[in-house]
């Protein structure tokens, strides 16, 4: 539920994208990436597509 | 002042036992409805006061509530007109002990405690006080004066805290900047109580056993055509008029609703009196509008509404430009001793003067709860923090009221009123439209949290890196073979995510190297492979030397999860003469990328700066309606 009256509610979008920021930059921390880097790295499974019992 | 209880007291008119429940109260209605007086030494009075039974509050006797976590019972009131007002002042006594005044009216509700009469005050006659006296108490707070009003009327109900039977009495709030405010009653020459008060809304106080209906309708008849008046919050319309012939109507407290002069002009009002809208959760029903003019070379015109609602009182909206501001009376509000002041502060912001005015009536209809038409001397003045706004306006004999206001853009209330109502279409930028406004100071105060924060939560991340070394070599090629390739032992990388850095060295020198790198995933068979070159050229040109590229780089395998593994690469190397004979590469699980911290950093500076100029572009089309205009283009400005 927004509360329209705390003090906080005019600066609820510039606390969102401080938060979207933060989490951005928390993923890529989290699982060693880099921000806005295309590395090249490519993944292979060599089991392929499909299954079989 | 306090009478002291007397079990068996009968009505010298009528003889009937009274019915006085606490020993706090001094007047009491009999059943034959006399008010009667009793005095501290018990004698009994018929006093000049009259009795009261209309219903025109929620509260009644035996009402209960709770203030401050005690719980009191409201024991009787007395009803006291003013000469544009009329205030209630309940009896209440606290289950815990104690009793205290509620001033109730208009929506406003004041619980009032007593307190001793300040020294400096016990001399003076608050008829003789400006609105600019001022007393110290004794432990040095400076209180203000800010409203007197003279009583005209006395009415009881029930039994109330009524040391008086009959003059005058003389009602006056005084604020202080540090100590809250007070209020003192002059009962009669010599005889003042003072009070400490705060002020609360309705449902700060969880009342229970309300009066059922607490408005009655009121209807008078037109002095000019003869049409119906219907009051709906008598006796708080202190204003009126008739909707047919716009005839005006003052409340006098003595001889009622006297007619006044006749408005002329009129204008189609955007809320019609009677519609309905809610608004922060509360219905209110419009009662009447005015339109207003500056008395300047302005002449700036805008439109207001008077809506009411029973439990909160009255509200107000008012527009120009298609901007709305939804506006209450507060009695918690800014201390000012002087008008003319440029900006002033309260709970810890900072509010602007935008506006200082008076102005006059030019159409209205409907009823309002002052009269609106001996305003043409208030002073007001508007200080704005967008979205929000404080209006004193400065009555030289009533003195000083606060009003304050929030913004309340066309589409809410478009919705407050179930999209019944066609509002005028915007024109720039409203006194208190937020506009994601955010004044200079909190924008560089709230980016220097988000940097701290940014900072923080890498800095967590960077604590708790490994930088564990997984693989060092050397390679030399063979011959004129221009690739070679190798492959590490095993190793296991244990984090649930992180990346591997590949970082190859050669020595190149006017040529290149390159690396295939696949990371295989022992246990899964999972492959990830990356490619990244190493290149270094220099050279004379012109007169100058020059250099691009270099002999070190990272290629980063990212988001990898914890197994086994092992690295495969080939490395190959441009096939001319002199080429590099030997590179080295270094693998390091779990490397610290200060690079996102930067690249976040950025973001945040360049997002506040365009935060800033369009704050800056916003301001200047906000106050190019303002005559204190920070940054006047012209004198017109």
């Amino acid at each position: 539920m927004i509360n329209k009256n705390s003090f906080l509610y005019i600066y609820r979008w510039s606390i969102a994208f401080v938060i979207a920021l933060t989490a951005f930059m928390f993923y890529h921390d989290f699982t060693g990436g880099r921000m806005f880097t295309f590395s090249g790295q490519q993944q292979w499974n060599s089991s392929g597509p499909g299954y079989h019992k | 002042m306090v009478p002291v209880l007397q079990s068996s007291l009968f009505c010298p008119s009528c003889g009937t036992m009274l019915p006085f429940t606490t020993d706090i109260t001094h007047s009491c209605v009999c059943s034959c409805g006399k008010v009667i007086h009793r005095s501290s030494s018990g004698n009994l009075e018929i006093s000049s006061f009259t009795s009261l039974s209309e219903s025109d509050s929620l509260l009644q006797p035996g009402t209960i509530g709770s203030w401050k976590g005690q719980a009191f019972t409201v024991k009787g009131r007395f009803r006291i007109w003013l000469e544009e007002a009329v205030l209630n002042y309940w009896t209440v006594t606290f289950d815990s002990g104690g009793w205290a005044l509620l001033e109730e009216g208009y929506g406003l509700f004041t619980m009032m405690q007593e307190t001793a009469v300040p020294e400096s005050m016990t001399g003076k006659r608050i008829g003789e006080l400006k609105l600019s006296s001022e007393f110290k108490t004794e432990e040095g707070a400076l209180f203000y004066l800010q409203e007197k009003n003279a009583g005209v009327n006395i009415e009881v109900e029930k039994e109330a805290f009524l040391p008086i039977t009959k003059g005058r009495v003389l009602l006056s709030d005084f604020a202080s900047e540090s100590s809250g405010t007070m209020s003192i009653i002059e009962w009669q020459e010599k005889v003042k109580t003072a009070y400490t008060t705060q002020s609360s809304s309705f449902h700060d106080f969880n009342f229970k056993n309300l009066r059922a209906v607490s408005f009655i309708e009121k209807s008078i008849y037109c002095d000019s055509c003869s049409s119906k008046i219907i009051i709906k919050t008598y006796p708080y319309a202190n204003c009126c008029s008739c909707s047919n012939c716009k005839t005006i109507y003052i409340l006098d407290p003595l001889r009622g609703y006297v007619s006044g002069k006749t408005m002329t002009a009129s204008f189609d009002p955007h809320l019609p009196i009677g519609a309905k809208g809610t608004i922060d959760s509360v219905e209110y029903e419009v009662l009447g509008w005015t339109l207003k003019e500056e008395n300047n070379h302005y002449a700036s015109r805008w439109r207001e509404y008077c809506l009411f609602n029973a439990k909160d009182g009255f509200a107000f909206l008012s527009e120009y430009d298609g901007n709305w501001i939804f506006l209450k009376e507060k009695k918690n509000a800014p201390v000012l001793n002087k008008d003319g002041v440029k900006s002033i502060e309260y709970n810890g912001e900072n509010f602007e003067r935008f506006n200082q005015y008076t102005h006059k009536v030019i159409a209205a209809n409907g009823s309002f709860p002052y009269n609106i038409f001996d305003n043409q001397n208030t002073l007001a003045t508007e200080y704005i923090s967008p979205p929000e706004i404080w209006i004193r306006e400065k009555h030289s004999s009533e003195g000083i009221r606060w009003y304050y206001g929030t913004h309340i853009s066309k589409k809410a209330l478009e919705r407050a009123f179930n999209n019944e109502v066609s509002l005028p279409y915007k024109e720039g930028v409203g006194a208190v439209e937020p506009k994601g406004y955010i004044s200079i100071p909190n924008l560089a105060k709230g980016t220097l949290l988000a940097l701290l924060l940014l900072l923080i939560v890498h800095s967590l991340f960077v604590l708790n890196k490994k930088n564990q070394l997984i693989w060092e070599n050397q390679y030399f090629f063979k011959d004129t073979s221009n690739q070679l390739s190798f492959t590490t032992q095993k190793f296991h990388l244990d984090k649930f995510r992180s990346n591997l850095e590949i970082e190859l060295f050669a020595p190149v020198d006017n040529s290149w190297m390159e690396i295939g790198a696949t990371l295989v995933n022992t246990d899964n068979g999972k492959e990830y492979t990356l490619e990244k070159g190493v290149e270094y050229y220099h050279g004379y040109t012109d007169g100058e030397t020059w250099s691009e590229g270099s002999k070190t780089e990272q290629a980063y395998f990212t988001g990898l999860p914890s197994g086994n593994y092992l690295l495969e690469a080939v490395v190959s190397r441009e096939s001319t003469s002199g080429s590099v004979n030997d590179f080295t590469v270094k693998v390091t699980y779990d490397v610290a990328n200060d690079r996102n911290l930067y690249i976040s950093i950025l973001i945040l500076l360049v997002v506040a700066l365009i935060k800033y100029y369009l704050t800056q572009s916003w301001e200047k089309e906000r106050w190019s309606n303002s005559p204190y205009n920070p940054n006047p283009l012209n004198e017109d400005d």
